[in-house]
């Protein structure tokens, strides 16, 4: 990973309150952490259409400045067995349903200047809880503080 | 039940490879275990770091990573187990404990969910640089969950093995079954066939050309692309695997679906539970855990192949380079490593291999040029040394005393989290050009390497208006190359007569070969202006 990829310690990280499908910026704390680099986006589909959940920090422009692919946190899943897998291993399949409240983070590189917003991305979680892949679209903007939270 | 069901009585760094911000920090909390039971959550927090510090790459990674507990009383044992008409094998269990937990999420018996604003709210407050996160629950029937940043895990009778796998999620990896409700899948007609819409996730994909697959840097020439394809698709395609154990290609069923999915290795831990996470899960985590600054990084330009994106053709690198002719028994081989982590490594090695160009690179075919042990390096710094290449019987095998293009490799050996700028590769070829005379022909070898025909699309591009190349034995559009088979091609030069004229003159080229219009190869040579040898070397 080059050097220039790395993110800088000052970051922030956003709260996020999700009920009956709105979004609400809870908190903003403050933190010196160190960030995984930004996420490309994989080639999308003829007109760029693409699966999943992740979220983009945007400046004031709408520049995206930083990009996290992420498990998406407003569908509950887990792991079944089904069964043992002859010469090894255990099969399994999964069980979901969406969320209908949660809380969950994003961690971002601090801000600077005015405009700075987050955009989430999400393909429809009923969806994604029957395992179907269907395109992600921008569903949420949060805007962020000017000035840094104490 | 909830935050009045017990106390957070605090968090403690359980393993501690380096300060806190500069560390991927994972958090375990504690639900259902009572005051005297915090013991038992202690005990559970070793076995997953234990478990998880095993398994790759968080072994390789180990010294990235902190682990801390969150000790929490709950005020009664284990979670709430709903008994429904869904879940009819719940207990019926109501339970007061801190985070809340519950099996039966949404009728889903196996499915558990948690307080996860109380979850966040504790995290923050006592590990403020949390990065991921899990919820023990002290119970033992089977179920879980792993979504967002908080997984959550019961723990039963090998709770860690499914534990590792959610965790897997937790880091933004997707499940690589072929199917939604279990194979053979035949009544599940919703999934015979994945709707096309590409995924995000680093481990799964639709795209079936190599030039677009998203893993595309980790899969060798010689691997077939499909790998594997299901002959049927209103079921699970239950084929043994076709490549050796581990090998990254496009395997079809993935995304739950039978086909028109694919995943990167033909098992992976996001598929079954028992094995190691694949090749390309493992670059995924490595990338999300190795922040790099607490430890040594070593590195060398531009990675090969495991560059993403790549700049540069995984055949070229800076960080190689020498001026060889084949027939001369000293020559001169630079290699370049960097250190760009933030302390300083311990000695390491570097193996420097070569392969003669057959369009063809694997571990097979590498031939030894030498192994080298240089010392430690300090954060920032830049080690050159120069290794001998030999390239005279029996140093250059006799079969391959004719050649003057190969690809030289150099690789780093050393136990590190980021290994994806550990190898890189740069192809040399220098055709002699006598005073007054032609260069002679390069002769290049192109193999098919896979077990279907492909047609060879032989790509002459010349850098230098002095200089033409046009093939002399073949077509270089539509040449059917047979499954294995190799043939060799001559390239002849011509050159403008105003090249005698400038000293030492050079003019660059390049030769890139496509196998059924994906590049799989190539050369990047010059034609060097040289006097005539006189008598022996």
């Amino acid at each position: 990973m080059p050097d220039s990829e790395r993110v800088g310690a000052e970051a922030w990280r956003l709260v996020i309150n999700y009920r009956a499908g709105h979004v609400v910026l809870d908190d903003v704390i403050p933190l010196d952490k160190l960030l995984p680099p930004s996420d490309d986006l994989p080639a999308g589909g003829p007109e760029g259409e693409l699966a999943g959940f992740w979220f983009e920090l945007r400046d004031g422009s709408g520049r995206t400045t930083y990009r996290q692919i992420e498990s998406n946190p407003l569908v509950h899943a887990c792991s079944d067995v089904i069964a043992d897998r002859e010469g090894g291993g255990t099969e399994l399949r999964r069980l979901a349903a969406v969320a209908d409240d949660t809380t969950f983070t994003f961690l971002i590189p601090r801000p600077r200047g005015d405009g700075a917003h987050v955009v989430i991305f999400s393909s429809p979680p009923d969806a994604v809880a029957q395992g179907i892949s269907v395109p992600a679209e921008p569903r949420w903007r949060i805007q962020l503080p000017v000035d840094q939270p104490e | 039940m909830g935050s009045g069901d017990g106390k957070v009585v605090g968090a403690k760094k359980i393993v501690d490879r380096g300060p806190e911000n500069e560390q991927f920090t994972i958090v375990l909390l504690a639900d259902g275990y009572t005051t005297e039971e915090q013991s038992t959550f202690n005990a559970h927090c070793d076995e997953f770091v234990k478990a998880l510090t095993a398994f790759a790459p968080y072994d390789d990674c180990a010294g990235h990573l902190n682990f801390h507990r969150i000790n929490v009383e709950s005020s009664e044992s284990g979670a709430d187990d709903p008994k429904t008409t869904e879940c009819s094998d719940g207990t019926g269990a109501t339970v007061k404990t801190y985070f809340d937990s519950t099996y039966c999420t949404s009728q889903i018996r196996r499915l558990m969910s948690f307080d996860a604003a109380l979850a966040t709210k504790v995290l923050n407050d006592e590990v403020k640089t949390w990065d991921r996160a899990m919820v023990l629950v002290n119970s033992s029937a089977h179920g879980g969950a792993g979504g967002g940043k908080i997984g959550i895990t019961a723990t039963g009778p090998g709770w860690t093995s499914t534990a590792l796998h959610e965790f897997g999620h937790v880091m933004g990896l997707a499940d690589e079954y072929p199917t939604w409700f279990g194979c053979p899948g035949v009544k599940e007609t919703s999934y015979y066939n994945h709707s096309g819409v590409e995924p995000d996730s680093p481990n799964a994909t639709t795209k079936t050309k190599r030039s677009e697959i998203k893993w595309r840097q980790l899969i060798l020439p010689t691997t077939k692309v499909p790998t594997t394809e299901n002959a049927d698709c209103t079921r699970c395609d239950t084929q043994a695997n076709p490549v050796p154990a581990g090998t990254v290609g496009l395997y079809e069923g993935a995304e739950y679906c039978h086909c028109g999915a694919y995943r990167p290795s033909y098992d992976c831990l996001m598929r079954t539970l028992g094995v190691d996470h694949c090749a390309v899960c493992q670059a995924w985590i490595r990338s999300k855990i190795s922040l790099g600054v607490t430890a040594a990084d070593l590195a060398i330009t531009p990675w090969g192949y495991s560059q993403v994106p790549r700049t540069a053709p995984y055949w070229q690198t800076p960080d190689i380079w020498g001026d060889v002719e084949t027939g001369r028994a000293h020559n001169d081989l630079h290699i370049r490593i960097r250190n760009v982590g933030g302390k300083a490594s311990q000695p390491f090695k570097v193996r420097v291999t070569f392969v003669p160009a057959t369009g063809v690179i694997d571990s097979a075919n590498e031939i030894l040029v030498d192994e080298v042990t240089r010392p430690a390096l300090a954060s920032g710094g830049t080690d050159e040394f120069v290794v001998n290449w030999d390239l005279t019987p029996p140093a250059l095998p006799a079969e391959y005393a004719g050649y003057e293009h190969f690809c030289v490799i150099a690789e780093i050996e050393a136990d590190e989290c980021n290994i994806g700028n550990h190898r890189a590769q740069n192809n040399f070829v220098l055709v002699g050009k006598p005073p007054g005379g032609s260069p002679p022909p390069l002769t290049l070898e192109i193999a098919n390497p896979w077990d279907i025909q492909a047609e060879l699309t032989i790509q002459l591009t010349s850098h230098d208006r002095r200089l033409g190349l046009h093939p002399v034995d073949f077509d270089p559009e539509g040449m059917i190359l047979q499954p294995g088979e190799r043939r060799p091609v001559n390239v002849a030069f011509d050159v403008d007569e105003s090249f005698d004229r400038v000293r030492r003159a050079e003019a660059a080229f390049d030769i890139n070969h496509l196998l059924n219009g994906e590049l799989l190869g190539g050369v990047s040579g010059k034609v060097r202006a040289v006097r005539p040898r006189r008598g022996p070397r």
